[in-house]
């Protein structure tokens, strides 16, 4: 695992790291630069930071919010020694890093490796200790065999990766980070935070700028708002950022989220973000899942389910602080990465206010599985209020088979009846794998001689639609020619797809004499995106498709509400926390 | 008085004993930063390292058809390559040390932004870069000398001090461009036409005899007071088995050593100094 790799934190030297006394003290603190064109220097000055003064105790995490240009890395820069103040003084106690700019430090030319040898240097560590810590920077920063490249190739995030895998391998007392968090991609923040966290704990003093108010909100220990290079305000970090924003609104600087009434949502995740993800287990670890089972209807802990069966997922967890405003979330995969659903308490409405430190537990049940028999994955999560940083994510960790044969490749079982019948599944009819396309079948296609002559959605009412609605009932047409419906022994299939050509289902019918066939959804659940249909007669005694035509009816789903997945199931929270 | 200078004395020996400090707190980087000066110089080129001979060996090459082939120009010293070879490997090492310390601290502002050490130490590890650039070169020229004048002087015991010398010197000089080169831009060019013309008035392809008998007693004893003649004046003395006999008349290889010693000392120590001084102004220079 991640965290095996890691160099243990070394604990605060020479008792610096106590808590009584300050670790940085920064008493009225200036620094002036004057306005230069050219070589030529006029009177014109500007100060970058004025009059600032104010303190933080070791163990702590102080946060320094602004807009640009506000002297928030000027701040950083003076604290760290890089540059000089005009008046005041800062002082600081213990060895002081900081991670400025992605560019600091780095030299293009020379490999990731070399890097971090001549980074180590600059850094104040003697070699013995850059050998010694080689391996874990190398593991931390996930780079792999692009450590052996010149520096030159990497991206932003791969740099952001070196550059916090080397500064948090070597000992410090006060560390500074200056926005560079950013470009990082989810995983690799996450695993930044919980490591930013880890130093916490070991009593080391962090300095953080971002833009992310969310970022403040959760790491921070107070928070102080610089503009124009003096304090404006300093507190705790929910009221400074909401300074923050007022300023920024009342410039006109910035456009904050607005909460639209009513949005109808178009679309949403319909794959895994990072299916080389599973199997890890990431998050700052305030809130630790110890166990996930799976419970059937008679409340026996199984592995195995089946189609339309009850299925009820228990999460135990610990509580190791308060937890406030958290969110509970489990998503089921497909083995190959499709995402089938994916709820959260959060999309849901459900407000949880705070968790008392302990062992707590949450349910989610299904009444009814609606997934196809196959192999799932099953993530579970435990997020903040604006799920950037999980407190404890477990990622595709958990396995759930659905029992029986899939030989058609279906995702789903919704439910639907044919002209009042139940529709008949796939494979017990038809011996064929539906889902993908042969060269005979395309050819069959179309052409003024075809036997399906019309295939359209229609709502309750009767009138043709296009977009639909998640959870509505829904009515597909498909109209076939007097010569099929007269033939003995065929049966008609019509196919559903997702735009992105994952086979959703096959719903049958055999075809009786009648010219049109209504195939009706109840409560059709499928999430919002783009979806098509594909229509086929099926002959048993030639036990071929007599006519297979794709894409005869494409149509976009939409929803009133906020969910990830493909297809959604009904569900039911239930939780008790520690009293 | 006297107390007065014996506490500027001891301020001086605090402040040596510092920065000798800092500099053996510092040898990790030293160390990291020369590596990465000849990677960067030597890690790409197909032929690498042998660039740090084929370079000076093509100048002397050229010097030779140029001086001795077109312009016959004769050296009683010593064969005429040989002249020329001393001059001109001993010369590259001081001339790259300095146009390439000039710019180190403006070209790794990078790295003095990311946390607080000595600065410097770029300039320093440039000077030492060079210095093992130069080390071929010089084994080449004890080579050729043992070679062409059949054995070696007897003063060649003193070529680590003589090479301590240069180095003292070119640190020093270096130390003190790089920083003022900081605030203006013009000492790149500036220094480049200064090389130039010192160059020239160092006994590098003419004679040192010629050099006595055509100047006057006392803009001889002016000439000699170079402190790069006398440094050049050193090696020879120290390389080439017959050339310690040239110095005799100009007081001997004691006499040749005080003007580069002088000179080393103080500007080492004064670019030491002016590094305390400016400190802080370095960090604000870096920016603009």
């Amino acid at each position: 695992m991640q965290s095996m790799t890691t160099y243990p934190i070394n604990p605060g030297t020479d008792g610096v790291t106590s808590e009584k006394g300050s670790a940085i003290r920064i008493d009225r603190a200036g620094k002036k630069y004057p306005l230069t064109q050219g070589v030529h220097r006029g009177n014109a000055e500007f100060w970058a930071l004025k009059n600032v003064s104010f303190e933080i105790s070791g163990g702590k995490v102080l946060g320094v919010i602004g807009r640009n240009g506000a002297g928030k890395t000027t701040l950083l820069n003076a604290i760290a020694g890089v540059l000089s103040l005009t008046e005041g003084e800062i002082k600081v106690q213990g060895k002081v890093l900081g991670l400025f700019n992605l560019g600091v430090g780095f030299q293009d030319e020379l490999t990731g490796k070399e890097n971090i040898f001549l980074n180590t240097a600059i850094l104040g560590a003697s070699k013995q200790e850059a050998v010694d810590r080689f391996d874990a920077i190398t593991a931390f920063s996930e780079l792999g065999e692009f450590i052996n490249m010149p520096l030159g190739t990497y991206s932003q995030g791969m740099r952001l990766r070196l550059a916090f895998s080397i500064i948090t391998h070597l000992d410090f007392e006060v560390l500074l980070m200056d926005e560079v968090l950013a470009v990082g991609d989810a995983l690799f923040q996450s695993k930044c935070y919980e490591r930013l966290m880890d130093f916490k704990r070991a009593g080391k003093t962090l300095v953080l700028t971002t833009q992310s108010m969310d970022m403040i909100e959760r790491l921070c220990d107070s928070v102080v708002l610089l503009d124009h290079g003096q304090v404006v305000f300093s507190g705790g970090p929910v009221e400074t950022t909401n300074r923050y924003r007022a300023l920024l609104n009342s410039e006109q600087f910035y456009v904050g989220p607005s909460k639209v009434a009513r949005k109808v949502f178009e679309n949403t995740k319909k794959w895994v973000e990072n299916i080389s993800e599973w199997g890890q287990k990431l998050g700052t670890k305030e809130a630790v899942i110890t166990s996930v089972k799976f419970i059937n209807r008679w409340g026996f802990e199984r592995h195995s389910f089946r189609s339309r069966q009850p299925l009820k997922i228990r999460v135990v967890f610990d509580a190791k602080n308060i937890i406030k405003e958290p969110h509970f979330g489990i998503a089921i995969f497909k083995n190959d990465g499709v995402y089938c659903y994916g709820p959260n308490t959060q999309f849901d409405q459900q407000v949880i206010k705070e968790i008392k430190p302990g062992r707590s537990w949450f349910e989610l049940t299904y009444p009814e599985l609606l997934l196809a028999p196959g192999d799932y994955k099953v993530s579970v999560a435990i997020w903040d209020k604006n799920e950037i940083l999980p407190f404890d994510y477990h990622s595709g960790c958990y396995d759930l088979k659905v029992m029986g044969s899939n030989v058609a490749k279906e995702l789903l079982k919704i439910p639907c009846k044919v002209n009042g019948r139940e529709s008949l599944p796939c494979e017990k009819v038809l011996a064929l794998v539906f889902g993908e396309k042969t060269d005979s079948e395309k050819r069959d296609a179309g052409g003024a001689g075809s036997k399906i002559t019309a295939a359209q959605w229609v709502d309750d009412k009767g009138i043709p639609k296009d977009v639909l609605r998640t959870g509505e009932t829904m009515t597909l047409k498909i109209d076939v020619t007097d010569s099929v419906s007269r033939k003995d022994a065929t049966h008609l299939w019509a196919g559903l797809f997702r735009d992105d050509d994952v086979y959703c289902q096959g719903f049958v019918s055999p075809v009786r004499g009648e010219r049109s066939y209504h195939f009706v959804f109840r409560e059709f659940p499928l999430l919002p995106g783009g979806y098509k249909v594909s229509a086929g007669v099926w002959s048993e005694k030639e036990h071929r498709f007599l006519e297979r035509r794709d894409n005869v009816v494409s149509f976009k789903m939409v929803f009133d509400r906020e969910d990830h997945g493909t297809v959604h199931l009904k569900h039911e929270w239930k939780w008790e926390f520690k009293k | 008085m006297k107390k007065h200078r014996a506490a500027v004395l001891v301020d001086f020996w605090s402040s040596l004993v510092s920065i000798t400090k800092e500099i053996g707190q510092g040898r990790d980087l030293i160390r990291e930063l020369v590596i990465k000066d000849l990677k960067l110089r030597y890690s790409r080129p197909m032929l690498g390292f042998f660039w740090a001979l084929i370079l000076p060996l093509s100048t002397v090459f050229i010097f030779f058809v140029v001086f001795s082939l077109f312009l016959k120009v004769k050296v009683e010293e010593a064969p005429y390559i040989l002249y020329l070879m001393t001059a001109v490997f001993t010369w590259r090492f001081f001339q790259d040390s300095l146009s390439g310390a000039a710019s180190s601290l403006m070209d790794n502002r990078n790295l003095l932004r990311e946390a607080r050490f000595p600065a410097y130490l770029i300039p320093l590890s440039v000077v030492l870069a060079n210095g093992i650039n130069f080390l071929p070169c010089l084994l080449i020229m004890i080579a050729s000398a043992f070679f062409m004048m059949k054995g070696l002087p007897a003063f060649v015991f003193l070529l680590p001090v003589v090479l301590a010398i240069h180095f003292l010197v070119t640190a020093g000089l270096s130390i003190v461009f790089s920083i003022l080169y900081l605030k203006w831009r013009d000492v790149r060019y500036i220094l480049e036409t200064v090389l130039t013309f010192l160059f020239y008035l160092t006994p590098a392809f003419y004679s040192l005899s010629f050099v006595r008998t055509t100047l006057s007693p006392a803009l001889f004893r002016l000439y000699l007071c170079n402190p790069l003649t006398g440094i050049l004046n050193l090696y020879r003395c120290s390389i080439i088995k017959d050339f310690p006999g040239f110095v005799v008349p100009d007081g001997g290889i004691v006499f040749a050593m005080i003007s580069p010693v002088l000179f080393g000392v103080l500007i080492l120590g004064g670019s030491l100094y002016f590094y305390k001084r400016n400190r802080d102004a370095i960090y604000d220079h870096l920016s603009y």
